[in-house]
Formats: C-alpha cells, sequence, structure tokens
C-alpha cells in the first residue's frame, strides 16, 4: 500500500462539486494518509476550490470552463511533470469508491497493461432503468469492443488508472466533450493495452449524471464518429512505445 | 404615381438614411454621399419618366452594383479602421468584387447560366451562396483552431498558479524569509 501512495496520485476533476468535495476528500485522506490527491478546479462557480484547499490537497484552478476533458489532461500534465509512475482518476460525486484505489493498480501491475478502467457492470452494478441510455451504453460497449478488439463493459466509466506512457500521451492528445470512450480507441491505436476490473460503485452523493435521455443518443452518435475519424487519421508515431520508453522511464 | 412608388420611395429612404449618417457625431461623408446620390438618381425616374426605358432592362445589374459597392466599401472600412483583419477580409473582398464584375459584366456569368441552365438572378445567388459558404467553413476552422489554443493557455496558467502556489508556500515557510505570512 505504501508503495501504491508513493508513486501514484490521484486526480480529481471538479466544477461547482463544493457539496460532495469535502466528505470524499477526508475520506480518502483517512484511508490512504500519503497519497498525493489534485483536485482539477474546472472553473467551478461555487467555493470548490476553497473547500479543496481547505483540505489540504492541490488545487490546480481552470481561468476557464474547459469541460471535463480540459480537466483531466491538465491532472495527466501535471502528474506527468511531477514524475508519477501512476495517475488515478476519481470522479468528484463520490461514485467511484476510492477503496477500490489498490485493487486498480494491483490489476494493471500484474496484467501488464497501460490503462485500467473499474468497470461497474463488471462489478454488480445493473445498467439503469432509462432504456434510452441503457441502448446508448450497450451500443456503444459492443462497438467500442469491436474497434479495440478488446472487451469494454463499461465504455463510460471515469474510474480509471493510467502508467507514465498514457500521462504523456494524454497530457498532450485527448479527445475532447465525452473523452472516456474515445481515449480507449485512441491508445489501442497507438500500440497501448487496457483491461477492465469490476468495481461496485456507490449512488453518486451530488450532480446528476450527464447522459440521460437524448443526450445519450449524442453521446453515441457523437462518440461513432469520432471512433471513425480517427481510424482515418494515421498513428502519430512519436507516442510510439519504443520512442517514450527511452525519453520517459 | 407608380413611379414614384417603386422610385421616388427607396430615392427617399436613401436620401434620409444619408441624412442620418450627416447628422452623427462622426459624419460618414462618403457613404452619405453615395447614398444621396443613389437616392437623386432614383428620384429623377419619377421626375423624367422617359428614363424608365433605359433602366428597365438591367435593373437587377444596377441594383446588383450598388449592393456590391456598400459591401465593398463596408469591407474596406472595418479594415482601415483595424477592426477586421485583412486575413479574414480577403474572402469578403473577393465576394463583393465578384459580384461588382458580374453586375458591370453580365457575360462573366454566361457561361454558368448556360451549363445549369438558370437564369441570371439564380445564377448570382449560386456564386453569392458559394462564397458564403467558403467563409462559414473559413470562420469554423478559424473557430477551432482558437478552441484549440485557449484550451492550452488556460491548462498552462493553471500548471504556472500551481508553481507560484508551491514557490510562495515554500518561501513562507522558510525560516529566513521576512515576508509576512498570511
Amino acid at each position: 500500500m505504501s508503495d501504491l501512495e508513493i508513486h501514484a496520485v490521484l486526480l480529481i476533476p471538479a466544477f461547482n462539486e463544493e457539496a460532495s468535495l469535502p466528505g470524499l476528500l477526508h475520506e480518502i485522506r483517512d484511508m490512504y494518509p500519503e497519497l498525493p490527491i489534485v483536485v482539477i478546479n474546472d472553473a467551478s462557480t461555487d467555493s470548490t476550490s476553497e473547500v479543496a484547499r481547505a483540505a489540504d490537497v492541490t488545487v490546480l484552478d481552470l481561468p476557464i470552463n474547459l469541460g471535463v476533458a480540459g480537466a483531466m489532461q491538465t491532472g495527466f500534465r501535471w502528474a506527468f511533470e511531477h514524475g508519477f509512475a501512476y495517475a488515478i482518476r476519481c470522479d468528484s460525486d463520490g461514485q467511484h469508491p476510492p477503496s477500490a484505489i489498490p485493487t486498480l493498480v494491483q490489476h494493471m501491475a500484474s496484467h501488464d497493461v497501460d490503462l485500467v478502467i473499474g468497470s461497474r457492470f463488471l462489478g454488480g452494478t445493473v445498467l439503469s432503468s432509462n432504456l434510452i441510455r441503457r441502448i446508448g451504453i450497450g451500443y456503444l460497449g459492443i462497438f467500442l469492443s469491436l474497434v479495440c478488439r478488446n472487451k469494454v463493459t463499461d465504455p463510460t466509466s471515469g474510474f480509471q488508472v493510467v502508467n507514465r506512457y498514457l500521462m504523456y500521451y494524454f497530457s498532450n492528445e485527448y479527445p475532447e466533450d465525452y473523452p472516456e470512450p474515445e481515449s480507449l480507441a485512441l491508445l489501442r491505436r497507438q500500440g497501448y493495452t487496457f483491461s477492465e476490473v469490476g468495481v461496485p460503485f456507490r449512488e453518486r452523493t451530488g450532480g446528476t449524471s450527464s447522459l440521460n435521455g437524448v443526450r445519450s443518443l449524442y453521446f453515441a452518435l457523437k462518440v461513432t464518429l469520432a471512433l471513425m475519424v480517427d481510424r482515418a487519421r494515421g498513428v502519430d508515431e512519436s507516442y510510439a512505445r519504443h520512442e517514450l520508453e527511452n525519453r520517459l522511464i | 404615381m407608380n413611379l414614384w412608388f417603386t422610385y421616388g420611395l427607396p430615392g427617399g429612404l436613401l436620401i434620409l438614411i444619408a441624412l442620418v449618417l450627416y447628422g452623427q457625431n462622426r459624419p460618414a461623408r462618403l457613404p452619405a454621399m453615395f447614398l444621396t446620390l443613389s437616392g437623386l438618381l432614383l428620384m429623377l425616374i419619377p421626375l423624367f419618366p422617359g428614363l424608365e426605358k433605359a433602366v428597365l432592362p438591367n435593373k437587377i445589374r444596377i441594383f446588383m452594383a450598388g449592393l456590391a459597392l456598400a459591401h465593398l466599401f463596408i469591407t474596406l472600412e472595418f479594415l482601415r479602421r483595424n477592426t477586421l483583419k485583412e486575413r479574414y477580409a480577403l474572402l469578403w473582398l473577393g465576394t463583393g468584387g465578384i459580384l461588382l464584375i458580374i453586375a458591370v459584366q453580365p457575360d462573366v456569368i454566361g457561361w454558368l447560366v448556360s451549363v445549369t441552365g438558370m437564369h441570371y438572378t439564380s445564377a448570382i445567388m449560386l456564386v453569392v451562396f458559394g462564397f458564403l459558404i467558403m467563409i462559414a467553413f473559413h470562420v469554423s476552422l478559424i473557430l477551432s483552431q482558437y478552441e484549440d489554443d485557449r484550451r492550452k493557455i488556460a491548462q498552462h496558467i493553471s500548471l504556472l498558479q500551481n508553481r507560484i502556489d508551491a514557490l510562495e508556500s515554500k518561501s513562507t515557510a522558510a525560516p529566513h524569509s521576512d515576508e509576512p505570512s498570511d
């Protein structure tokens, strides 16, 4: 466990999360007193930045709202520049149980992959009752699994761990809008690997899912287009593992 | 009476707009003169009804020429005032120039008319539409670039701010620091 706390950093993107953030930060602190925590405040209009600073964690304040992708990219860059071996991403709404963090990191080491996704569906969560949402996410899981040639059950999960290669890659190239599914396809295309591990998600303590009803259909459509456009683009050899091996580690 | 309605009324309106332009704090003299002249020319037609015979077959061309001149003038004026950059003005100037050329020399568009079987006016609209599409696409390209730049700048600022915070907390924690800590 201490090994994890030395080499890993926890990245939490937050937009107007003053209600749920203090509880989550204290929970994490109690569990892993030495684990560095970075809250990326995506230009919140409430006191997200202040409550995070009060909890004595590193806060990156974005001057303008960039969305979760832009916020995460900032976090990846910070983690990369500070020399961390693993960056764990965890949402601020309390859905992602901090107790599962060691599971994710250990899974990465034991399966020798570059990214690990905490999958709520492998973790026993039943898919939401909203039919449109179910169709959207279900379709995306199948499509993404085909594109990646790697099974994806939870394409929208933001509970992830990445290693240094992907920290560097994502801090330079990260999809906009809904980054989770597209980033999986991108990393596969660059020759990297990922794997899922089951994690029981919790009820969110604040906010609502950004993917409800018609939004999830738009989401599926947008990501499908993005995935096809990505295929049409060339592979950027400068981010290939053999290129980065000498420079990064 | 009918002539006053078709020519006199728009002519009067143009002169009215010209008067408004004259009356401003910083009078826009050139466009006001242009408008006054066009308005007076229009007023001449109901006064001398014989003139209408000369105008009638070329009505569209005259209208187009006036529009193109106004368009070119506005674009150039914004360029002169430094509120529009040359880079973004080129396509607008192109649109105005083509409109003017078509108005002065309608044979230019004759080829398009014979190929597509469209009317003269529809062919002009097609050309203008093509230019507008190009301009809109050009703007989308610029917008995408700017969004990218904006994202990078914001991320850079937040990382710099973080380094400043770290440096400041280090210097206030240092024993020899005489900075008052807050």
